[in-house]
């Protein structure tokens, strides 16, 4: 299968205080056309910058190392004018707060006319034609009140709204979303989660999709990228992940979430905390927090190891055998 | 009963936001508000807490009723009732360390007590919510929000209150320290006998830690009851939406969803 995009062995530094820190460690996680694939994992994991990543829009100062490639185009290095390229007509990104998103001094209306018109060119008239259609593909009804609003004037609901249909204004071929909902109301929140799944099944884009919420990447993502310490601890089709996890992480994740039926009972809480220095950390990243850690963890990192043909886990000892 | 809350009407200009509302909580008792963003919940909290007055009905501490309270008094039963905000960073001051984070209620609860007096209770207190002495001499931002969050329900408990309202405690915090915090109210609540007002949009939390849930839209409580009854089998038509918005039921029954913009 043709991958529309490739992340290989992504590692993000920065200089703090005169010492490296590296926040992503040689993540590689793909996205075939079509596919929602969740990145899933704590404050810290290293999910969000990974995303960024795809943009090239990564904060000042930080140093991309390895390859993310869209399309076959490669991102880390390219020059402004391949960003400028790729941005809209192949990746746009659905950020977490859309009432900082928008521009607060200009209209939404201007804001859909300055992008339309900058990667499709035209005419004014044909912007407003098109933001209008869009407006009505995200379930905005009122089109001209929506156009006219500034952003204050809309509920967080209709802005994320309102920001999937700016990023669909281009046709990308990849969606990057980062922590789309986590802002909302729930009930909003399963609003965008759906129409998010139904346009993405009418139009056919790919999807990364960032998340803390493991609830959320179960309902969404056919496959999940599980994050610890800027390293992929797991990944494989959801339902498998989330009902048989493989690595011990992923298991704590899942075991400390409330469930009805650990109503009344003491929550597997995980202890400990990610070591204060990654780098300084010679076996498992996880070793200090895990409940299986044995010696060699402690003096071996793991290489990530198949599980099954489409499962890999990073652990010496993945649980290959099916839900324990 | 340790709160109880009768037909309470707040009005702000343009808006009902707590409309004739009726709850009460019994000691040792967890009740959870829920509801949206609007519905009224804070502003509940707000009035429980006698930092906004109601333009009606009435809201009694342990049986002494909040209204015309002033000065002394009035700071003696908030002494019985404490929150606990969202944001631990937010609420706590990034320029005192924990252990004088701590040490500011205890000043206020016991004015008359000496500085081995007060050192004493706060290592309690930091015992009692799972930090260490190596904790005390940090700032906020020296500790993980769990650890900020297990700093503000010390200081919340400093002044020995009997009910801690508990305003979306774990919204803000990670899966895994969630768990920690959760299960640590849970062990606060058995081993002092509190009882819980808590305030939160995420329903699992909810079922995990409370008896009784209501639940809250545009002011008022449109459905009250047993949480494991209210959430297996609910009667109104928003607490179902609410239900039915709950992510973690796979793809199908995302699709299925019907539930309409409000």
């Amino acid at each position: 299968m043709t991958e529309l995009l490739t992340v290989d062995d992504l590692t993000v530094e920065f200089t703090r205080g005169g010492a490296a820190v590296r926040p992503v460690r040689g993540v590689s996680l793909t996205v075939a056309p079509g596919e929602i694939v969740g990145v899933v994992g704590e404050t810290g994991c290293g999910k969000t910058l990974t995303g960024l990543s795809v943009l090239g829009l990564l904060p000042p100062g930080a140093r991309a190392s390895g390859s993310v490639r869209l399309d076959g185009r490669e991102i880390i290095g390219a020059p402004p004018s391949v960003l400028r390229d790729l941005r809209g007509r192949q990746v746009a990104m659905v950020f977490q707060n859309p009432g900082t998103a928008f521009d607060p001094v200009r209209t939404i209306g201007a804001q859909f006319d300055r992008v339309i018109r900058a990667h499709r060119g035209g005419s004014r008239g044909r912007a407003r034609e098109h933001a209008e259609r869009l407006l009505r593909d995200v379930e905005l009804a009122d089109t001209g009140r929506v156009l006219r609003a500034y952003p204050h004037q809309l509920s967080g609901g209709m802005l994320q709204r309102a920001m999937i249909a700016l990023a669909l204004s281009c046709d990308p071929r990849l969606i990057i979303a980062d922590e789309a909902t986590s802002a909302l109301d729930v009930t909003v929140a399963q609003q965008v989660r759906r129409l998010l799944l139904r346009l993405q099944s009418e139009r056919g884009f790919g999807v990364l999709f960032v998340t803390h919420n493991l609830a959320e990447a179960y309902d969404l993502c056919d496959r999940v990228y599980v994050l610890y310490a800027g390293q992929v601890a797991e990944t494989g089709p959801t339902a498998e992940v989330f009902d048989a996890p493989a690595h011990p992480y992923t298991r704590a994740l899942l075991d400390a979430l409330p469930r009805a039926d650990r109503a009344g009972t003491t929550l597997t809480a995980l202890p400990g905390t990610v070591p204060s220095s990654v780098l300084a950390v010679t076996g498992c990243v996880f070793a200090n927090r895990c409940p299986r850690a044995e010696e060699t963890c402690e003096h071996s990192p793991p290489p990530p190891a198949a599980v099954t043909a489409s499962r890999t886990a990073a652990c010496h000892f993945a649980d290959t055998g099916g839900p324990a | 009963m340790i709160l109880d809350v009768q037909d309470l009407l707040v009005r702000f200009p343009g808006v009902t936001a707590v409309d004739g509302v009726s709850l009460s909580v019994a000691e040792n008792e967890c009740f959870a508000l829920v509801g949206e963003s609007g519905c009224g919940k804070t502003t509940l909290a707000r009035t429980v807490l006698g930092l906004q007055r109601p333009d009606g009905g009435t809201v009694a501490i342990a049986g002494t009723p909040l209204a015309g309270l002033r000065g002394r008094a009035l700071r003696r039963l908030r002494a019985q009732v404490q929150i606990v905000f969202q944001n631990p960073y937010a609420a706590l001051n990034p320029r005192m360390t924990a252990g004088r984070l701590v040490d500011e209620p205890l000043r206020l609860a016991h004015p008359d007590a000496g500085r081995d007096d007060r050192r004493r209770r706060a290592e309690e207190l930091f015992d009692a919510v799972g930090l260490t002495g190596t904790h005390r001499s940090r700032y906020p931002h020296e500790l993980s929000g769990g650890q900020c969050q297990r700093v503000a329900i010390a200081r919340a408990l400093a002044v020995g209150p009997r009910l801690l309202v508990l305003d979306e405690p774990t919204s803000a915090l990670d899966v895994s320290v969630q768990a920690q915090i959760l299960n640590l109210l849970d062990r606060l609540r058995r081993t002092r006998g509190l009882s819980y007002l808590l305030i939160s949009h995420d329903l699992a939390v909810v079922r995990h830690l409370a008896d009784r849930v209501g639940v809250m839209r545009a002011g008022r409580l449109v459905e009250q009851g047993p949480s494991a009854q209210l959430l297996d089998a609910p009667q109104h038509p928003y607490t179902k939406a609410l239900l039915d918005a709950m992510p973690g039921r796979g793809r199908a029954a995302l699709l299925a969803d019907t539930i309409e913009a409000s």
